[in-house]
């Protein structure tokens, strides 16, 4: 029972981590609380289930033609929606809200709200000490750990880093040193939604497809993101552990309750918050977040 | 400013004024039929398309004579949006009567959006077919006012007091398969139930009566219905190593619980309700992983409940390219409203409803007729609901083999005669429950099952954990179950105490009721707390469990509060001009009644004075 808890604990955990760490880059960097982040995440999954389902592509085309077009259309809507009135937050909180009801709705006309699946990319299981684990989950954690990679290499090591990490710092001052801090953010945008999208292409074959499958996970990456610390990747990652980590306990120690997992997750987000209130890798004042 | 909102004003008076003006006007020799339903989604497609159907067989074949007239059928699209806007359900079904000036509505499918709807109707006094929600409550409303409601039918499905009992008998048939074929006497079974309203009774029935039926209950998990992993739930349920996972899902968890399921080839047998198992997209949403899910369903491919069923389902499936649902029964219900509007000769409700109370009709689910407004028990057999059984509506058990959504249940061999009818048949075209190759492998390679010794009697040497009830101004106590909870509401005089099992039967009630004889005092008793057609059977001398008091018993029938046919074990013992009597209820349908259970509760009472 044991191995099985702990098991379940690091594949949950590796695919919230996926899906949190975009929606803690764009915070980071634009300061902006991006809610149609995993409204992008499930045009991805549609994606993957219109391309290789019904257009008949193979996986890998599927995959990179829905990562592709999702992020092409979060970096069209942030140009067109978001970028002109990104300094009032709250306008932006409603923009984004507003345009993950839109794709949810032209989701809904599109196909209607039928439940689909994303074809598995690996079929099978694999036994790890009595414990039944599908490729595909082992997949996704596979997936979170490159991703993780990419993403610090290409913060720490290339100067787009350098450059996304100072107008993360101080836009101001960024922008008197010469980069150019709009284009930084479509950047940070189109990375945060590609992001998404590979969670999307990445979980929608251990999910349901369906219009309404981004406000579930949206509530959970929100949790995890705030539990670890807004803006932090390192939190975010650890963040999303936390939460499999209670979600998990809950299940295994309350079946009848399982239910209830979501609520204890944030229960324990909000039990974190109490103790430290900018949360577990947040930072009050301006200072390297990443 | 002003102007604007003056011109705002203006032109919203005009609308207000005008839009009377605009309602369609009443064509000649057209009947028209609101077909009411949430539209973007499958049960709203599902109702247009059977609905469609319906009306172009009838008007190629003439349209519907009323004398000497033609009428032809023409539907209106009610778009109740009802299962995101419940509010806004009502408002559509207003328009669709003032409006499109709708002759009747066939539909309908959440509960909370057929009250409002339905309400609307009655309002106008247009005949309501609802083919869609199954709450008894709904037909209630029949029974408790029927004036007001005397214009709503069921076509479909069945409520859920038939639709647990089917669920059991489905059970009942793989617990006999486990077996037969595997020598499981006690099968370990596995509850998974998606924590909404409706789930609360069934998950609470079957935890008491699966233990009754011969099998153990591992453990109950209870995920959301909108759940997009549960493979945390599967992995505990998998390390208590059940046979049976007994599903009851309505939510798209149904799809994700399947496919996981298949994904880990987890060996169990799936069975139970899985509303999302029952449609073609099913297998594809599942991508192929949800085979072998064994679940309740309205029709099945190639299984013909009727003459009609067949061509039904495979002309339904030409024009959708799906398997037609229970909300496709608008078929049924439009084809039955014109033999109804032909016989009746006329459209007007009230002429019309004691036609349809009447009516018999073979659809292709099965026999339809409505249970009378003098019906014996309601719920479940509520006036207007559609009626269940053999011969009438029985609902078929659906399995997916290798693609294919195949009937196997009922099944001759595994059938019983119950208050029903005779379920010892099976509908042409029906095949054998299939189990999985890594079920079967795991059921064979198990070792030969051992009896189990028998388990140590909780302590005070009775057979369940026991709470006590004391009533220190008359000087007694009593035992009963601690899992029961106790209801202060119910415990009016002459009851002082009353508590039910979580499964809300069986219940007690103790009462202290002045009368001359035992069988008075039980009339007089659970006459006064709303039981009605009390009868009491044949009365014994017994003695309670302290070994001295005497007392008599009697089975008890009656009819209880809730309408339903109970069953009830009494005790009494005289004390003075007093009968101290316990009372415990049950309703067969729900809770087989077990007189060495009831009768080891009630002779628990103890005199101290």
């Amino acid at each position: 029972m044991f191995q099985a808890f702990v098991i379940q604990v690091l594949v949950t955990g590796g695919v919230y981590a996926l899906l949190a760490v975009g929606f803690s880059l764009i915070f980071g960097v634009a300061r902006m609380i991006n809610l149609a982040h995993t409204a992008f995440f499930m045009l991805a999954a549609y994606g993957m289930f219109f391309c290789s389902l019904q257009l008949g592509l193979d996986p890998i085309s599927s995959i990179i033609l829905s990562i592709v077009v999702t992020t092409l259309i979060a970096v069209a809507s942030y140009k067109v929606f978001i970028d002109r009135i990104r300094e009032h937050q709250v306008t932006v909180l409603l923009i984004t809200i507003a345009l993950a009801m839109v794709f949810q709705e032209l989701m809904l006309l599109a196909f209607g709200a039928h439940f689909r699946a994303a074809p598995t990319l690996i079929s099978g299981f694999w036994e790890i000490f009595g414990v039944r684990v599908t490729y595909q989950q082992l997949l996704s954690l596979g997936i979170v750990l490159v991703v993780l990679i990419c993403v610090w290499a290409i913060l720490l090591r290339t100067k787009l880093g350098i450059a996304i990490r100072a107008t993360a710092q101080d836009a101001e001052i960024a922008n008197l040193m010469g980069i150019n801090v709009s284009r930084i953010l479509l950047i940070t945008m189109g990375i945060a939604a590609a992001l998404a999208a590979i969670s999307g292409v990445v979980v929608a074959p251990l999910w349901v497809v369906y219009p309404y499958m981004w406000l579930s996970p949206l509530v959970m990456v929100m949790a995890i993101v705030v539990l670890g610390g807004l803006g932090s990747i390192k939190g975010s990652v650890i963040g999303a552990f936390i939460i499999a980590l209670v979600e998990t306990l809950v299940v295994f120690l309350v079946p009848a309750g399982a239910f209830l997992k979501l609520a204890f997750a944030l229960l324990a987000m909000v039990i974190i918050l109490v103790v430290r209130p900018e949360g577990l890798f947040g930072v009050i004042f301006e200072e390297e977040r990443l | 400013m002003k102007k604007i909102l003056f011109l705002f004003f203006t032109c919203l008076l005009l609308v207000a004024l005008f839009l009377p003006a605009c309602a369609a006007p009443k064509e000649e020799n057209v009947i028209k039929v609101g077909v009411v339903g949430p539209m973007q989604f499958i049960q709203g497609e599902h109702h247009w398309a059977g609905a469609t159907m319906a009306a172009e067989e009838i008007n190629d074949a003439g349209g519907v004579k009323i004398g000497d007239q033609n009428y032809t059928i023409q539907l209106v699209k009610v778009d109740s949006d009802e299962i995101r806007d419940v509010a806004g359900a009502a408002s559509a079904v207003e328009r669709a009567i003032t409006v499109d000036k709708v002759d009747f509505l066939i539909g309908g499918f959440r509960t909370e959006a057929v009250y409002p709807m339905s309400d609307v109707a009655m309002d106008y006094g247009k005949i309501f077919l609802n083919v869609g929600a199954a709450t008894a409550a709904l037909q209630a409303r029949v029974a408790e006012d029927y004036d007001r409601y005397k214009y709503f039918f069921k076509v479909t499905p069945y409520n859920e007091f038939f639709l647990v009992t089917t669920d059991f008998k489905m059970l009942a048939m793989v617990a006999e398969i486990l077996k037969q074929d595997f020598g499981i006497t006690k099968p370990r079974v596995a509850i998974i139930a998606e924590k909404l309203e409706w789930a609360e009774a069934m998950v609470a029935l079957a935890q008491a009566n699966l233990p009754k039926m011969g099998m153990e209950v591992v453990g109950v998990w209870r995920p959301s219905d909108t759940a997009t992993d549960v493979t945390a739930e599967l992995t505990a349920i998998a390390a208590k190593e059940p046979h049976i996972i007994f599903t009851t899902f309505s939510g798209p968890v149904g799809i994700t619980y399947a496919k996981q399921r298949g994904e880990l080839e987890i060996p169990v047998v799936s069975v139970g309700i899985n509303v999302e198992a029952q449609k073609e997209g099913f297998w594809e949403a599942t991508g192929g992983k949800g085979n072998y899910e064994f679940v309740l369903n309205t029709y099945a491919k190639g299984v013909a409940m009727t003459d009609k069923t067949v061509a039904f389902f495979d002309e339904f499936e030409r024009r959708t390219g799906e398997f037609p649902t229970y909300t496709a029964a608008t078929y049924d219900a439009l084809l039955s409203m014109k033999a109804n509007i032909e016989k009746a000769g006329t459209l007007d409700s009230d002429a019309l409803v004691p036609v349809i109370e009447e009516s018999l009709f073979s659809g292709t689910a099965g026999m339809n007729k409505y249970y009378p407004l003098d019906s014996p028990a309601c719920p479940p057999m509520c006036p207007h609901d559609i009626m269940y059984g053999p011969g009438y509506q029985t609902g078929v058990g659906t399995q997916w083999q290798d693609g294919e959504l195949k009937g196997v249940w009922p099944k001759k061999e595994y059938g019983a005669v119950d208050d029903f009818g005779d379920w010892r048949f099976e509908y042409p075209g029906t095949v054998l429950l299939k189990i999985a190759p890594e079920a079967v492998e795991k059921f064979k390679s198990a070792p030969p099952e051992v009896e189990a010794p028998p388990e140590a009697p909780p302590p005070g040497g009775l057979s369940f954990e026991a709470a006590e009830y004391t009533n220190a101004d008359l000087g007694f106590s009593m035992k009963y179950p601690k899992n029961w909870k106790e209801n202060k509401d119910e415990e009016k005089d002459p009851s002082v105490f009353y508590a039910a099992d979580p499964a809300r039967v069986p219940t007690i009630r103790v009462m202290v009721v002045e009368a001359a004889t035992f069988a008075d005092a039980v009339k007089a008793g659970m006459g006064a707390s709303g039981n009605s057609d009390i009868k009491v059977g044949t009365e014994k001398e017994i003695t309670l469990a302290d070994g001295a008091t005497k007392a008599t018993a009697a089975k008890v029938n009656l009819k209880t509060t809730t309408g339903h046919n109970g069953e009830t074990y009494a005790l009494g013992v005289k004390k003075g001009d007093k009968w101290i009597v316990v009372a415990i209820t049950t309703v067969a349908l729900l809770v087989p009644y077990d007189e060495a259970e009831f009768s080891e509760i009630a002779t628990t009472l103890t005199f101290t004075k």
